[in-house]
């Protein structure tokens, strides 16, 4: 990983970490409007005489033990703090230790006016960016590979292999015998219907969020992601053993499915390991973006269009739902229930708490239930354990927004939410509060850009899963006569065009510090990419074989 | 403590790996250590019978007559 090419020991760790007054949260709290500008922490940090020389600090790993922050970017497990038990700065609640911008207002004195320009706390210097965000981005990136695989697998052999022997209602019953026209007049409504479904959802999200009625959005996130588990799981499960033509009787099949579903809820929601969490979240989102790849081809672009614009238009303008969810958030201090997937360190549980909240071994009392919302104080547990991408429960009739870190309550819910797939939600800093002026960098689901809190990078669910539905729909392109050459161009294509325009969509991100939507630039390329290899790469590549050409 | 999870030696599996780094730490308590390896002997203990059913249904199902049929979720084509 770039960052042990840049990892510095961790010389004045200490003695920089207690340099630093803990910055308190509570009158950055109160002090903080949405999104206002000035950072409060370069000027509420003290010179003090033993703050050392730029040149030994650095700014990632002071406050943090090198193995420590590898660990938690990778997402070892179970984090204890043991280890970096010592000032382990970013993980205090609200105390940012040895902040980049901190560094650069009295560390580093040629840094100090770029550090300070934007209002961002975080300056983007390329050693920030690799020492913090690329494993992140990388752990980003394998996980998107992961659901990209698993979608191709799945959306080809459970579509295309063998013949349904069942009957269902499906949306997509007949069209392939419409004509051309018919077809697009059939995606155009049920794109239209789904976007009403969705911006309805989103509604009904912002409402329950406004009025405070937040356990509502736990429990329906809750319900939406077992119903994913075992049922899709199912649906998934059964064609696959069908497609495979492995026997399987009904009380090996429930077995499965219920340790499957039950396991990988309590990953998503509760106080497992982040891997697991990890893992069942790629899951979800394979299993969904198969699901839509059900639709007929037509629909499923329609959808992917409309739904990119709606992304676009929702977190962009300043009546979008979405924006208002974010900026709400913000205001409130409050993390919205979505369903994230975190690339880094999930759960800070701050350096004290030993007890890791985990639902084996809370020991005696109240053990809360896994799910977040603690609200004792040890829960510095934080943020994002989960969250959903905002679109993906509007599939399912959810709307999930993204969610801020609560930042009231020192309990941070276990949950996180990063509004659907537009929006990650930079303020997953956790009890960073001073971070919450960065807050632009809701990105989608970029990143949280908890840089200052030195929260890990989230990326919505809603993201994967039409990222994974455009893939999908590469995969189930059949020719017919080729042998499958034009799906697998078509895969290929859309594999790099999507993974290409969420890298410049975090770029984009960086260099805007807002929340920015997640979809629109990868699908528009992702679009394009398929469009091309169908008309383009295809045939050529197809004609080459033929002709036993080699390039 | 934890609930029971009836008839989910996948999530006592996954609890025993999740806790193991506990069982050599002196400061943990006894009780604690003795729900771990309960655990992973409870995963066992069930995961067996799960298994014998198992084979047994896969080797057996077709000599079942219609029984057989009737709980195969999945019945493999040409059978």
């Amino acid at each position: 990983m770039a960052s042990s090419l840049f990892r510095a020991a961790p010389l004045m760790a200490d003695t920089f970490t207690q340099a630093q007054p803990p910055v308190a949260p509570g009158t950055e709290q109160s002090a903080m409007p949405a999104q206002s500008a000035p950072p409060a922490h370069p000027t509420s940090m003290p010179q003090t005489p033993g703050t050392p020389p730029p040149a030994l600090v650095d700014p990632f790993f002071s406050g943090r033990g090198p193995t420590g922050q590898e660990a938690d970017l990778l997402g070892e497990g179970l984090v204890t703090h043991e280890a970096h038990d010592d000032g382990a700065g970013a993980f205090d609640d609200g105390r940012l230790d040895a902040r980049p911008e901190d560094l650069g207002a009295d560390g580093d004195d040629d840094d100090d006016d770029d550090d300070d320009d934007d209002d961002d706390d975080l300056a983007m210097t390329p050693r920030v960016a690799a020492q913090f965000y690329l494993p992140q981005i990388y752990g980003l990136f394998a996980s998107l590979f992961a659901t990209f695989f698993l979608v191709i697998w799945w959306a080809p052999t459970i579509f295309l292999s063998v013949p349904f022997n069942y009957t269902g209602v499906v949306l997509s019953t007949g069209t392939n015998t419409l004509s051309t026209g018919s077809q697009l007049l059939v995606a155009v409504a049920s794109a239209a219907i789904l976007l009403v479904i969705i911006l309805v959802n989103t509604v009904i999200l912002l409402a329950l969020f406004y009025y405070g009625y937040i356990r509502v959005i736990y429990g329906w996130l809750i319900v939406a992601t077992g119903l994913i588990l075992s049922f899709i799981g199912g649906i998934v499960f059964y064609r696959l053993l069908e497609t495979y033509n492995l026997p399987v009787d009904w009380v090996t099949f429930c077995f499965l499915l219920f340790n499957f579903s039950v396991v990988g809820l309590l990953a998503v929601f509760g106080k497992l390991t982040l891997r697991m969490q990890q893992v069942y979240l790629v899951i979800v989102s394979a299993l969904v973006a198969t699901n839509l790849s059900g639709l007929p081809s037509w629909t499923a672009w329609a959808v992917l269009i409309v739904v990119s614009i709606y992304d676009l238009f929702a977190v962009l303008c300043p009546q979008g739902p979405l924006n208002l969810l974010i900026n709400l958030s913000q205001t409130r201090q409050q993390s919205i229930p979505a369903l994230l997937y975190s690339a880094g360190m999930a759960r800070l549980a701050s350096s004290n708490d030993d007890s890791v909240p985990i639902l084996a071994f809370t020991a005696g009392t109240s053990d809360d239930s896994g799910d977040e919302q603690p609200e004792d104080a040890d829960t510095q547990v934080g943020q994002a354990l989960l969250s959903s991408g905002h679109l993906e429960s509007v599939l399912l009739g959810e709307a999930m927004p993204s969610a801020a870190s609560d930042l009231d309550s020192a309990a941070v819910p276990a949950i996180d939410s990063t509004t659907g797939n537009p929006i990650l939600d930079a303020e997953t800093g956790p009890k960073d509060v001073s971070d919450e002026q960065d807050d632009g960098d809701d990105d989608d689901g970029e990143d949280g850009d908890e840089p200052p809190g030195r929260g890990p990078v989230q990326l919505g669910l809603g993201d994967y899963i039409f990222y994974s539905l455009l893939v999908a729909r590469g995969a189930l392109t059949s020719d017919g006569s080729d042998g499958g050459a034009s799906a697998a161009i078509a895969v290929i294509s859309c594999v790099l065009s999507t993974l290409v325009g969420l890298g410049l969509t975090l770029s984009l991100l960086a260099l805007f510090r807002k929340p920015l939507p997640a979809l629109p630039i990868s699908i528009g390329l992702g679009i394009l990419a398929y469009v091309f290899s169908a008309f383009l790469s295809t045939p050529m590549v197809v004609e080459m074989t033929r002709q036993v050409v080699f390039v | 403590m934890s609930p029971c999870f009836f008839l989910l030696p996948w999530l006592w599996v996954i609890n025993y790996i999740i806790f193991r780094q506990h069982l050599k730490d002196p400061a943990c308590s006894p009780v604690i250590k003795r729900y771990i390896n309960y655990s992973l002997t409870g995963a066992v203990l069930l995961t067996l019978p799960f298994f014998v059913w198992f084979i047994l249904f896969q080797t057996q199902w077709q000599t079942w007559g219609t029984f057989g049929e009737k709980i195969a979720i999945v019945i493999p084509r040409g059978h």
